[in-house]
């Protein structure tokens, strides 16, 4: 059996670190699954995809670039004008896509494990994310499923609003372990817990 | 250099609940909660604050600001020492240490101070006249005598301990300064309902208001536009954070000290805070700095700002003298001598107009205050002290002496044009301020106040903010303006020219750099008369202050020498940083581990538990050897190397690119980006191809393989891989943007490994039995998709080695699985793991080239791949590589290299002549990469040389002239094993 193994492996027994005042105020992570699939559309045949696609989405391709469509069970994100990005089910999921689009209109490919989903939760969220990403995390402005592709200590990476408090960061997983240094270095001053969400 | 404590018993805006004590120079002062190190050393007697940067003569505080010249300190000790930290905006704090700088061997008692003796040895320019020779690098002999003679503090070698940290915010409106005019911008651009961030350098809200009496009118119109700001929950007030630079895009970047809290490193918490701000609207409100008075000595310590002079007396309740002269050209310094006359000082007030506003002239009467008009300061008197002041009225044949401990001046106003300037506004001259204003401001950008030459700085910032607000799209509505100040204060501006002292005694007109108004003359005598000109010959305006106080004085005075006004003169364009940074600020989290991020292949954790030496690669950290090999990499190679050409060995290849390009029209569209053909290439196969860049310069190598009708699996280079990635895309979204075609960067998604060797087929079988591994199956260059658990794993069967060899690629998060696995199944083949270093010299001894050779000078021809370029079809770079030039048959091109001098080594780098060649210049080519073969067992390597393979057989030299060092080396086929590549079709 190949064993699946998280790029955050090492990081799995590090101590939890108090900040000033005894406080840890932010909840720093992994979300162990990364079922992803990106969807690319060929030139003029949006629509064909978007008719194609309903019924294994369950719901419409979204037209914005800034903010993610919620399915049941997915989460879609409109990544380029013929890109998407789509995010949840399972590993069998992208095989189903896939036979259902023409193979002159659009494909799939598997970004399975590429990406890391490091979690970022908590009341300093906001504030810690504020020291890393030149975004604007201001509610009005970056709500609840909002999203933007930005870079990270030099690493491009996807930045979603999952939650109030609540953020993911999908990191490449080869730069994830580099990610996570610098979260848990800017995250110091707040005081942090480890939250691996399969432990 | 101190005197009796000046702190008065009452007043100011100090805490007088919250005492602090400081070390300066080992003793251990007492300040308050509110002062500044300025004060709180004015406070405690100091008066002498260090020595000027070339002549070494005392001085004192000049300003209570960011204006600051003279009073530098050092910092801190070991890795916290800090040089040249302005007293002035240092906020006091428990336990703060510092000490002067610039004395030897004290402050006190400085032996430097020679040089004011010989001052008219060291006039502008000096040391360009005199130590330019005899010899043509003098220069470097003495300019290390000359920095320790001059300049300011030294900074440590020791590791800061202090973190730093960076980050971003963002607003609607931002607004510089908390004066007046950015109180009452940030008041009505909240109250508008638009997102307000307030900026102050100071630990307190209110700019000049400060300087006035803190219980006086001026001090409850501060309070209440902070009650006001404060109230509104959508202005953020930033305190001790200073705007350091404005850029394109109303972007500015903002530095936050926090060295009042005392930060503990260790609990994460950061001593400064680099913030980029990037807004909707900017409103300046910098307010104006103080213009110094041109007299002789002007520089003793006890000569100050008139505005310094009553910040130190309303806010710190500092009483600096009893007997004080006031010399002004304006009616600002007005207010100066009424309060302190008011606090119990005898003060003289003598200004150089013949008229002044009544009703000024009988408040200051009527506070006791000796008013003199039509009258100006000649000289101060005095050394480390001043002692007195020699005045002069117009007309006057004689100087009149008055004895005094303090002498304020005020040579009017210079609206704060720093910022501004840094996105290009470029500084006009207004004669009615006789000073530079901001030029015409861009789209969403605007000042209000002094800053901007105005006078009435409650309506304008309100007029400002209002305006900031609609600009961004803020409909609430911004109110009325604050109440309006009664005095005007059209006057504060210089109103006169200022008179160039001809008496004795140097009269400075930059304080920091020792610019003296002789040195102006100098530089105007000798053609330096560009302001420009004038700043590089005489140092005017360099520094940590960058000419605050100096460069408006100094452009009038070059305007008058040339007969010119100022507008023609020009003004300086200011650039960032407004106040210096600190080099740790700067760093941020940029040092250490974090100083770039770091690419870890999947299989990262095994190799570091499993003995590998890692080594930089770009981005990635990958092995470089194993332990299992050698405890260096000299040896460990080498061992490396036999294993894989006698055994079987695997390497980690996670870091090579790879792009999953998929579509009806794929082929067609690798057809366009490689040299050669790839849509006739069969399922199953895959292909060597090299694309090119536009210019017909090799771009990058890599092999492609056909998974399916529509789907091809690019690798390419690590080096290259996100240039390719962006260039595919680059191409499809804006040339071929018909092509049906999706590529996606996949080398995140797929863990890579290379199974070489004679023995990897058994290797592999061993590891995923029931495969057909056979040259039936799988020949060279065929590739395979199998699923193992379930898992999709593909199989190319390709060398970089020149031996039989397998990639293996899983998907990433198996990947250490896949490795472990095939370690362990074929652990009785004796495999093991060989690192960067071997696998790059194995295919040294094959003739692969590598990014050492695909260096983007490099041509097809030049690397011996011509035979790949397509006849038949078009492709990037093909026209372009036609070019006469890179034809060319004297063009620098690959041959192979063995070593003809036993025991000697050849380097990388090593520049290549012929054997009768002279030894000098750029030579015939030179080596890009160097082994020691195994097989052959000698030195071999790769090199560019002059006309290529022509000279097959011929001996050169190979010269490394840092060493050197002069090799003899003879030219051969850069393939050195398996020509025929039985080995990798075995």
């Amino acid at each position: 059996m190949l064993e699946s193994r998280s790029s955050l492996e090492g990081y799995r027994s590090q101590p939890c670190i108090q900040g000033a005042g005894g406080r840890r105020a932010v909840r720093l992570g992994e979300v162990a699954d990364c079922h992803l699939v990106q969807l690319g559309v060929y030139p003029g045949c949006a629509a064909r995809v978007a008719a194609e696609v309903l019924p294994v989405l369950g719901g419409r391709l979204p037209e914005s670039s800034m903010l993610a469509a919620a399915t049941a069970g997915h989460l879609i994100m409109r990544i380029a004008p013929d890109q998407y990005w789509i995010l949840g089910g399972d590993s069998g999921f992208g095989a189903r896509l896939h036979s259902a689009i023409s193979a002159d209109a659009g494909c799939v490919t598997s970004l399975e494990g590429a990406r890391t989903r490091l979690l970022v939760e908590g009341r300093a969220a906001r504030t810690l994310l504020g020291r890393l990403v030149a975004i604007d995390l201001e509610p009005t402005v970056f709500p609840v499923g909002g999203f933007a592709q930005t870079g990270i200590h030099h690493v491009g990476a996807l930045l979603l609003r999952a939650g109030e408090d609540r953020y993911e960061i999908l990191a490449p997983r080869t730069f994830a372990a580099s990610t996570w240094e610098v979260l848990l270095d800017a995250a110091r001053s707040f005081g942090y817990e480890i939250v691996f969400s399969d432990t | 250099m101190t005197a009796g404590g000046a702190r008065l018993p009452v007043g100011g805006r100090i805490n007088r609940g919250r005492p602090l004590s400081f070390a300066f120079e080992g003793r251990q002062l007492k300040g308050y909660e509110g002062d500044t190190l300025a004060s709180a050393l004015l406070a405690s007697g100091v008066s002498l604050i260090g020595r000027s940067f070339k002549y070494h003569r005392p001085r004192g505080f000049l300003a209570s600001g960011v204006e600051e010249p003279n009073g530098l300190l050092t910092l801190g000790t070991a890795g916290r020492r800090t040089p040249n930290v302005s007293a002035t905006t240092t906020e006091l704090y428990e336990g703060l240490i510092c000490q002067r700088q610039n004395g030897w061997p004290s402050v006190e008692f400085d032996l430097m101070s020679i040089a004011g003796r010989l001052a008219s040895f060291l006039e502008a320019g000096f040391y360009y006249k005199t130590f330019m020779g005899p010899r043509r690098r003098s220069w470097m002999f003495y300019e290390p005598f000359i920095r320790r003679a001059a300049g300011l503090g030294r900074a440590t070698h020791l590791p800061d301990p202090d973190r730093y940290e960076t980050g971003h915010a963002f607003t609607d409106v931002l607004v510089i300064g908390s004066g007046p005019a950015g109180l009452a911008a940030a008041r009505a651009a909240g109250r508008s309902g638009c997102r307000v961030t307030l900026v102050e350098q100071d630990f307190l809200l209110g700019g000049n208001l400060l300087a006035a009496p803190a219980d006086g009118p001026e001090e409850a119109l501060r309070r209440s536009l902070e009650i006001d700001v404060a109230s509104l929950p959508n202005v953020e007030i930033l305190r001790r954070t200073t705007v350091v630079g404005v850029y394109d895009g109303l972007t500015a970047v903002l530095v936050e000290r926090r060295d009042h809290l005392c930060p503990d490193p260790d609990e994460g918490e950061p001593r400064e805070i680099v913030i980029t701000l990037r807004a909707r609207a900017i409103v300046h409100a910098e307010g104006a700095m103080e213009r110094p008075l041109l007299f002789g000595d002007n520089d003793r310590p006890g000569v100050m700002l008139a505005s310094a002079v009553r910040t130190y007396l309303n806010r710190y309740a500092l009483m600096l003298g009893r007997q004080i002269v006031i010399a002004t050209n304006n009616d600002s310094a007005w207010a100066t001598a009424i309060d302190l006359a008011t606090a119990g000082a005898r003060v003289t007030l003598a200004d150089e107009r013949p008229t002044v506003n009544v009703l000024l002239v009988e408040a200051a009467r009527q506070a006791g205050v000796d008013v003199l008009l039509a009258t100006h300061l000649l000289r101060a008197r005095g050394g480390r002290a001043v002692k007195g002041a020699d005045l002069r009225s117009d007309g006057g044949s004689k100087a009149q002496r008055i004895a005094c401990e303090l002498i304020g001046m005020s040579g009017g106003w210079s609206p704060t044009v720093h910022l501004t300037s840094h996105t290009g506004v470029r500084p006009v001259y207004d004669a009615g301020i006789r000073g530079t204003v901001p030029g015409p401001w861009p789209a969403g950008v605007t000042g209000a106040g002094a800053v901007a030459g105005h006078s009435d700085a409650l309506a304008d910032g309100h007029a400002a903010g209002a305006a900031a607000a609609r600009w961004v799209g803020a409909v609430g509505d911004a109110g009325a303006p604050p109440p309006a100040e009664d005095d005007t204060r059209a006057e504060w501006w210089a109103t006169r020219a200022q008179i160039r002292p001809t008496g004795q005694g140097k009269a400075f007109v930059d304080f920091q750099n020792d610019v003296t108004t002789d040195d102006v003359v100098l530089a105007h005598e000798e053609g330096y008369e560009s302001l420009e000109h004038l700043k590089r010959y005489t140092t005017l305006g360099m520094g940590t202050d960058q000419g605050k106080t100096s460069n408006v004085v100094a452009a009038q005075m070059m305007s008058e020498l040339r007969g010119i006004d100022l507008t023609s003169a020009g003004a300086t364009t200011y650039r960032p940083p407004y106040t210096p940074v600190s080099l740790g600020a700067l760093a941020g989290r940029h040092i250490g581990t974090h100083f770039r991020p770091t690419r870890r292949t999947p299989m990262h954790d095994w190799h570091l538990a499993n003995g590998a030496t890692m080594i930089e690669a770009g981005p990635w950290v990958r092995p470089w050897f194993y332990a299992w090999a050698g405890a260096d990499a000299e040896t460990a190679y080498v061992a490396e190397m036999t294993l894989v050409r006698t055994g079987v060995g695997i390497s980690d290849i996670s870091s090579l690119g790879k792009i999953d390009v998929r579509g009806p029209d794929a082929g067609e569209f690798l057809d366009r980006v490689y040299t050669n053909d790839f849509a006739n290439l069969p399922v199953g196969k895959g292909r060597y191809g090299v694309m090119l860049n536009d210019d017909g310069t090799v771009l990058d190598d890599g092999t492609t393989a056909r998974f399916s009708e529509s789907t091809y699996f690019m690798t390419t280079t690590t080096a290259q891989a996100a240039e390719v990635i962006s260039r595919l895309e680059f191409l499809l979204q804006t040339a071929w943007t018909r092509l049906r075609v999706q590529v996606v960067s996949v080398t995140d998604r797929w863990a890579g490994m290379s199974v070489a060797g004679p023995r990897s087929r058994e290797a592999l079988t061993l590891a995923l039995p029931g495969l057909d591994l056979s040259n039936e199956a799988l020949p060279h260059m065929g590739v395979r998709e199998h699923h193992v658990d379930g898992i999709p794993v593909r199989l190319l069967r390709l060398s970089f080695s020149g031996e039989l060899a397998f990639e293996v690629y899983v998907p990433a998060d198996r990947g250490t699985a896949m490795w472990e696995r095939l370690l362990e199944c074929g652990s009785s083949l004796g495999i093991r793991p060989y690192g960067l270093e071997a696998l790059a010299s194995l295919r040294i001894e094959k003739g692969h080239v590598a990014g050492l050779e695909l260096d983007r000078r490099t041509t097809l021809d030049d690397l011996a791949l011509g035979k790949l370029a397509s006849r038949k079809k078009a492709f990037v770079g093909r026209e372009l590589r036609a070019r006469e030039e890179l034809r060319a048959a004297d063009r620098w091109s690959l041959v192979g290299l063995e070593c003809l001098d036993p025991g000697a080594r050849l380097r990388g780098g090593a520049i290549l002549f012929a054997k009768d060649d002279p030894i000098e210049g750029h030579g015939r080519g030179y080596i890009t990469s160097v082994t020691w073969s195994t097989v052959l067992q000698k030195t071999i390597a790769l090199a560019l040389y002059s006309g290529g393979l022509q000279y097959e057989g011929q001996e050169i030299l190979c010269a490394y002239p840092l060493r050197n060092e002069q090799v003899r080396a003879r030219i051969v086929s850069p393939i050195f094993i398996d020509p025929s590549g039985e080995r990798m079709r075995a």
